[in-house]
């Protein structure tokens, strides 16, 4: 064979070996996707993928950061409902001990997942679709938990509305972008954005699928209390009273309270529950949960303190929500038992807000708008159907007011209220030191011009935002 | 590029013409048993023409008409010159011995060459040294044969991960690993297990099936693996078969396995020396001689039982292993086949290794042109052991923490399990009765490739290879204690099983063309090429819990199942790649190398990168004003630079991605879990390497230095964002740090006759590694005790400076400056400062081989040194009684006890709350040592006596590793053999083998 025959067959080969190799190889080669996730530029295409994305919303309120743990123990904690028992975990000391600092990781871990949620409904409230009673249903979900998480924002890390509603807020975010910097807002924005969202989610909320899931009467709900922490009384009573009228919902009986709190499913059947954050057996916060730190076969680090025990009289049921004795923590420890089910596999539900809770608000608002007799029904409403020996309260003036603030302490106890309250009102935090709950390194007082009032803005955030650094609340 | 063809074109024709001319010789070579060698390498002295032999060793060779010698060479027998004469046709035999020349033939990227023209640091094992070493994988037998190279184990369980390092630590967040190459095939390295403790795909190679190992270092020799190659190249060729008679070798060793080296300070306290501390304690924190005896009554000390726990999770190791092997052919056919056995017993209770191994090679050559092959390793091997590090069920954890007034067994002899007793810490005998945790890795590792000879010199080859994986692992924890024991028949125990798949598949397409030109002065060798890989990973594992209260079931039946996982992931490449090296007068070398990498894990904005070296060689020995100089016979100076990558950066980080993971109320759910950066990319990383190789008195002496730098950018770190964005923070390629260093190689033969020969050989290397920039506004990235610091090595250490015990009181004492002079019992005003890093300064091996006619012995020893050790666990075994309930070690009985005592140890108090065991440079020990890894003696029957027995070759030998360790820090409480980070973790210790062997070759 001569040099050149050799020359065209391997040019042949050649040819016939690139061919092979460009065919095996198309353009998709390279672009490998993952087998868990999608590109975010079509992850909202349909309405399935809106649901899913709306779902995503909702599990992210089941945070450790958020409803899972942090943010109902947090206001009980701080206040006077619930000790760190000195058999602990090591968890949540800084805020029984009040000594969080501007690297507080509980502070931090509210900060991020309540942006992070934000984040998903954002997504989702964004999406182009549009038109249908599913797609606004959906919409107006994303629009509730948008407003019920810059409600959260704005309690944990700005002062009370009712104190300075010029004072300020947090930034308000709106819509997805990574690289954004902003200012805090004032928390009179902070505020008219959820009162914004929430009255354009009710227009928009018109199917009832479960009390896991947000509905019309549920943002009604969540409005009312945005106007009872804006100290807005009069709507406040308008919309509180619209819910206990409109809804259909049930008002918590006498004889359901206990299999009430053992209930570990959501519920279609209209009683007391206007939304709550649903556990069940593959979505729950685990060993982090807000359960398990208060199940003595769990951490078990908090107690019910003594003071709270003692508000209770012994034919109130809500006493059986407290357990005497504990093994590990002796035999007059006070376990919360309103929690049951850390233990099983499906876990308790938290209640974002119910009936009772809007009952107290329409008692509050009524009171505050001058209307005291109307303020006693609702306020007995609830009281009466706790305790079957309990005649009801009668008081006036400043007295009913306080009466209203008790019996809001021993209903929504360990749900994370209490701190609210006495914050609303610029009250000081006086734990009342019974039993030894408070060791001698705990302050006893709070006083209501405490810096720790309010949480700091985390310092990651300051550190990754040039705009908010000089917005640090002051005192950190 | 016009131009270009046409000087390509002109340059071939002048080599056609220029072999024209030539007279031609035949010829074959063979071993000292008359075998035909294959690939030998024939060269005419003083030129580079010259070829290799065929399958039966036969070659023809056109001389030109100056030739003198022939010089014929072959990977590990001696060279050989042989003086032309008119005869045309030559038979030449090459007998073993020990190769330090440069004319040997070197296994570089995509072929092999002749270690005279290679202008890149690459490092070489022959097969024999990673033969029989009682190791299950062959990365941790580099350990201080390559300089440059780190080996170290972070886990003395058997079959665990090994971490290699060449050339320092080179990224922060992506890998710091080289790539493996196994005849060709880019594998999947690395631990892929869900439940094993450590696990490593490499333990699948039987050491015994590999034929030569090469060492990639810089950018001559690496950077024509791309965006693979920044963290160094290992070359791994299993053996093949060579024609002639048919070999038949039979190994066998078995032996003992011990602990390494556990030093004494390290070890539990026993019933009497705990009992003291505690009433010390006690005394010391207020209590009474009445709340002593209530204490240790609580602490169990009303019992009989007295145990040293550590002793009781030891047993006897055992260490066996057998290989069988066949080898040989004809001139058109050559086989090679081979079946492994290798077990190792830890020895630490429930953990051990076992494989099974086959390997079969085969090359058909169909015509002269055309040459088919096939590889096909197979290995199945099963892992088990128990969990390390802070795991409650670790049995080193348990070992040393566990009070010796625990009673160990019940009546009837079997382990006690009362959760009374063992409440925190199990009974690791009742953990390795009742429960299981094995791992189970099968794999395959193949090819067939085919090649074709256009022209003598032109050839085209492709190869389709496949990296296999299976890995399943069966996890089972039982149902009557620990940790996943509950009240409830419904949930108590839990099984997990896991089944992995990793499917990798490589196809490289070649072009080979070498001519020489300008009166065969000029050398020139192409090599060009396409290489696609696919990668892909799927997951399925299930677990669940309820169990009946039998643990003799093997998979029962969950009363509760619990969610079951589907996952996967996968990567791919593509390349173009091509080097090409030009050699005049056989004194100076070219070389150069251009690769063209696409990859799914590059961002849509960088999908393809391109990667290059240019490298220079010149053999000072060869000119003429050297002549002469007869103590030089050998002098070579290379350099090389270039550019490569470390596509280790995750498969789908620069992705914008909505994840589908999550469920809400029984519904699934989807959220945004990256935020995807398109810009994203390899780290860039551009080594300089300038090298120098001496031969001295005809190679006696042979010496290899090498200075190196080598900067890498683009490293991959978080950046943060405002988390009001919803995310926290993005990849992206911001940092960069260097790593500089020498490296020496010496290789002696001091004394060698005619039954007496004494060589030695002796590497080091030196590393300083510096971070030379975060990202903007950042100067240090801490998790301490580590800190990453702009200006310093990336694994500097920052903590407390620990000045002792206050010789009045007994408190702790920190220094509050670093100039050491002033002390504080206060944790807060202790002064915080880097005092040192991880990473040694200087490490390498020393490695002598004595042999007197049929007796050999040979040692290698290993050192490294100027690192800092972190006893992790020092804060509960030398906690000064933080954890007054668990067992601590000897150190602690170091203790200040009265005022006037000088010690480091502080006073022991019942539920220590002086911080004095916080993290501080009391934990922190000097990592200085040298092992003696290997000691073998061995006897070898004469050949004129295994003759008679018709044996080619008979060997019997002796073999201890890790038979001796030298610390310098005299309070060091570890192995000072610890993971790359140097922070003890508890982990298994790492073995001292001793084993008995014998090979036979008929």
């Amino acid at each position: 064979m001569t040099t050149r025959s050799y020359f065209n067959k391997a040019a042949t080969l050649g040819v016939l070996m690139i061919g092979l190799v460009i065919t095996s190889c198309k353009k998709d080669f390279l672009d490998l996707r993952p087998y868990d996730s999608i590109g975010s530029d079509v992850a909202i295409s349909n309405v399935s993928d809106m649901k899913a994305a709306l779902s995503g919303a909702y599990a992210n309120l089941g945070s450790v950061n958020l409803y899972g743990r942090t943010i109902p123990l947090f206001a009980d904690l701080l206040a006077d409902n619930v000790y760190i028992s000195t058999v602990n975990s090591n968890r949540y000391l800084d805020f029984f001990q009040v000594n969080y600092t501007v690297t507080n990781s509980n502070a931090q871990g509210v900060w991020e997942s309540a942006y992070s949620t934000i984040l998903r409904s954002n997504n989702v409230i964004n999406s182009p679709l549009k038109g249908t009673a599913e797609i606004d249903q959906i919409r107006g979900e994303a629009l509730s938990i948008r407003a019920l998480m810059y409600f959260e924002l704005a309690r944990h890390f700005a002062k009370p509305y009712t104190v300075d509603p010029n004072a300020p807020g947090v930034p308000v975010i709106l819509e997805y972008n990574p690289i954004v910097k902003p200012p805090r807002n004032t928390l009179k924005e902070v505020y008219a954005q959820i009162e914004k969202d929430l009255t354009e989610a009710t227009g928009l909320l018109t199917i009832e699928k479960s009390s896991g899931f947000f509905t019309k009467y549920a943002a009604k709900a969540l409005l009312a209390r945005v106007y009872e922490y804006k100290g807005d009384w009069p709507k406040a009573l308008n919309t509180a009273e619209d819910v206990i009228n409109n809804s259909g919902y049930s008002l918590l009986k006498l004889n359901e309270v206990l299999s009430f709190w053992e209930n570990n499913k959501d519920r279609n059947d209209k009683m007391e529950v206007l939304f709550e954050v649903v556990f069940d057996a593959n979505n729950n916060a685990g060993n982090s949960s807000l359960a398990y730190f208060y199940d003595q076969n769990g951490y078990g680090d908090a107690l019910a303190t003594e003071s709270l025990y003692n508000t209770y009289s012994n034919t109130d049921v809500r006493k059986d929500l407290i357990v005497v004795g504990s093994p590990t923590r002796g035999a007059n420890a006070k376990v919360v038992n309103k929690f049951p089910n850390a233990g099983s596999a499906d876990k308790d539900e938290y209640k974002v807000i119910r009936m009772s809770e809007v009952y107290l608000i329409a008692a509050e608002a009524a009171y505050q708008t001058g209307n005291e007799s109307l303020a006693l029904d609702y306020l007995n409403a609830v009281a009466k159907e706790r305790d079957p020996s309990f005649a009801g309260y009668s008081s006036s003036g400043a007295a009913l007011l306080s009466d209203i603030l008790l019996e809001r302490r021993k209903e929504l106890a360990f749900e994370g209220h209490r701190y609210w309250d006495l914050a609303r009102y610029n009250m000081d935090v006086v734990r009342v030191n019974l039993a030894g709950n408070y060791p001698g390194n705990v302050p006893l007082v709070i006083a209501a011009n405490s810096f720790r009032r309010i949480l700091p803005i985390p310092q990651e955030e300051l550190d990754a935002n040039p705009a908010i650094r000089e917005q640090q609340n002051p005192g950190y | 590029m016009r131009k270009l063809f046409l000087l390509c074109f002109g340059l071939f024709l002048v080599s056609m013409q220029v072999m024209a001319q030539a007279r031609n010789i035949s010829g074959r070579v063979t071993d000292d048993k008359g075998n035909g060698l294959a690939n030998a390498s024939v060269i005419v002295k003083g030129t580079n023409i010259g070829t290799s032999t065929s399958a039966d060793g036969s070659f023809s060779l056109s001389l030109p008409s100056n030739a003198t010698a022939l010089v014929i060479s072959y990977i590990g027998l001696s060279d050989r010159e042989v003086a032309l004469t008119n005869e045309s046709n030559y038979s030449v035999a090459l007998v073993p011995g020990v190769k330090t020349g440069l004319d040997e033939v070197v296994v570089v990227a995509y072929g092999t060459q002749q270690r005279r023209k290679v202008t890149g640091a690459v490092s070489k094992i022959s097969g024999s040294a990673v033969e029989n070493i009682p190791m299950p994988s062959v990365d941790q037998m580099l350990q201080g044969k390559i300089a440059g190279l780190q080996s170290v184990s972070p886990s003395g369980q058997p079959g665990s991960f090994q971490e290699i390092r060449i050339r320092g630590i080179g990224s922060i967040n992506a890998t710091s690993s080289p790539l493996f190459v196994i005849d060709g095939i880019p594998v999947n390295t690395g631990d892929f297990s869900n439940a094993t403790n450590s696990s490593n795909l490499l333990a699948g190679i039987n050491p015994n099936d590999i034929e030569s190992i090469s060492v990639l270092k810089d950018a001559s020799s690496a950077s024509i693996y791309g965006s693979r190659a920044a963290n160094g190249v290992i070359l791994i060729n299993t053996k093949k078969g060579a024609a002639g008679k048919t070999k038949i070798r039979v190994d066998g060793e078995f032996g003992k396995n011990d602990i390494a080296y556990f030093p004494d300070l390290a070890k539990p306290l026993t019933k009497d020396e705990f009992k003291e501390l505690t009433t010390e304690g006690i005394l010391h924190v207020g209590g009474t001689q009445a709340d002593v005896e209530d204490i240790l009554g609580q602490l169990g000390y009303n019992s009989t039982a007295n145990y040293n726990w550590l002793d009781l999770v030891k047993r006897k190791g055992q260490q066996q292993q057998v290989n069988l092997s066949a080898s040989g052919g004809d001139a058109k056919t050559q086989f090679f086949v081979s079946g492994g056995y290798f077990k190792q017993l830890s020895e630490i209770i429930g953990s051990s290794f076992k494989r099974y191994s086959f390997n079969t090679s085969l090359k058909h050559q169909v015509s002269k042109r055309l040459t088919i092959g096939s590889n096909l390793n197979l290995s199945s091997f099963n892992q088990e052991g128990e969990s390390e590090s802070s795991n409650f069920r670790n049995p080193i954890i348990a070992g040393m923490a566990l009070l010796p007034t625990l009673e160990a067994y019940n009546a009837d002899g079997t382990p006690n399990y009362d959760p009374a007793i063992f409440n925190q810490i199990f009974n690791p005998l009742a953990i390795r009765k009742y429960d299981r945790l094995h791992n189970q890795t099968s794999k395959l590792l193949g090819s067939v490739n085919g090649e074709f000879k256009i022209l003598d010199n032109l050839k085209i080859s492709s190869r389709y290879g496949i990296d296999y994986s299976n890995i399943e692992e069966n996890a089972y924890y039982n149902p009557f204690f620990g940790d996943y024991s509950t009240n409830d028949p419904a949930t108590t125990g839990l099984f997990f099983n896991s089944y992995n798949r990793l499917f990798n598949w490589v196809w490289t397409n070649l072009a080979d063309y070498s001519f020489r030109t300008l009166r065969d002065k000029l050398d020139v060798h192409v090599t060009g090429g396409y290489e696609a890989q696919k990668s892909q990973l799927l997951t399925q594992n299930g677990s669940g819990n309820g169990f009946p209260l039998t643990t003799s079931i093997k998979y029962p039946s969950p009363v509760t199942p619990l969610t079951p996982v589907f996952a996967g992931s996968d990567y791919s490449f593509v390349s173009w790649l091509s080097k090409a090296d030009v050699s005049f007068l056989n004194k100076y070398t070219i070389s150069g190398s251009l690769r063209r990498d696409g990859s799914s894990r590059f961002g849509a904005n960088s999908r393809y990168g391109t990667f290059w070296s240019v490298g220079a060689a010149w053999n000072i020995d060869q000119e003429a004003f050297m002549d002469g100089v007869d103590v030089i016979s050998l002098l070579k100076l290379r350099g090389s630079y270039g550019v490569n990558g470390n596509a280790g950066i995750g498969n789908y980080n620069w992705r914008a991605t909505y994840s589908f993971t999550g469920t809400y109320n029984s519904l699934p759910a989807s959220f945004p879990n990256n935020v995807g950066n398109p810009d994203l990319t390899w780290e860039q990383n551009k080594p300089l390497d300038i090298g120098i190789e001496i031969g001295l008195l005809k190679n006696r002496i042979s010496i290899e230095a090498d200075y190196y730098k080598r900067k890498t950018d683009q490293l991959l770190l978080n950046e943060p964002l405002s988390p009001t964005s919803g995310f926290t923070s993005f990849n992206n390629n911001v940092g960069a740090m260097e790593n500089k260093g020498y490296e020496v190689t010496l290789n002696a033969t001091p004394v060698k006759t005619k039954d007496f020969t004494w060589s030695l050989s002796l590497n080091g290397s030196w590393n300083k590694n510096k971070v030379t920039r975060l990202r903007e506004g950042q100067t240090e990235i801490r998790s301490l005790p580590y800190i990453i610091r702009v200006g310093e090595d990336v694994q500097s250490i920052f903590t407390r400076l620990w000045a002792g015990a206050d010789p009045q009181t007994g408190d702790p004492l920190w220094y509050t400056n670093e100039s050491k002079n002033e002390t504080t019992s206060d944790f807060s005003k202790a002064n915080r400062t880097i005092i040192g890093s991880a990473s040694p300064k200087g490490f390498g091996g020393f490695n002598t081989t004595l042999s007197y006619k049929f007796i050999s012995l040979d040692a290698q020893l290993n050192y490294q040194y100027g690192n800092l050790l972190y006893d992790q666990w020092g804060f509960l075994f030398t906690g000064d009684g933080a954890f007054a309930s668990l067992n601590h070690n000897r150190k602690q009985l170091q203790r200040w006890q009265k005022p006037g005592d000088i010690t480091d140890v502080p006073r022991y108090d019942f539920f220590n709350s002086t911080t004095s065991n916080a993290a501080s440079s009391r934990y922190f020990y000097k990592g200085d040592f040298i092992r003696l890894r290997n000691l073998t003696l061995r006897f070898d029957l004469p050949a004129s006596i295994a003759e008679k027995l018709m044996l080619s070759q008979f060997s019997l030998y002796v073999r201890g590793t890790n038979l001796w360790t030298k610390t310098f820090d005299k309070n060091i409480t570890m192995d000072p053999e610890q993971g790359i980070n140097g922070a003890n973790d508890l982990q298994f210790f790492i073995p001292k083998s001793f084993t008995v062997g014998v090979n036979i070759q008929l």
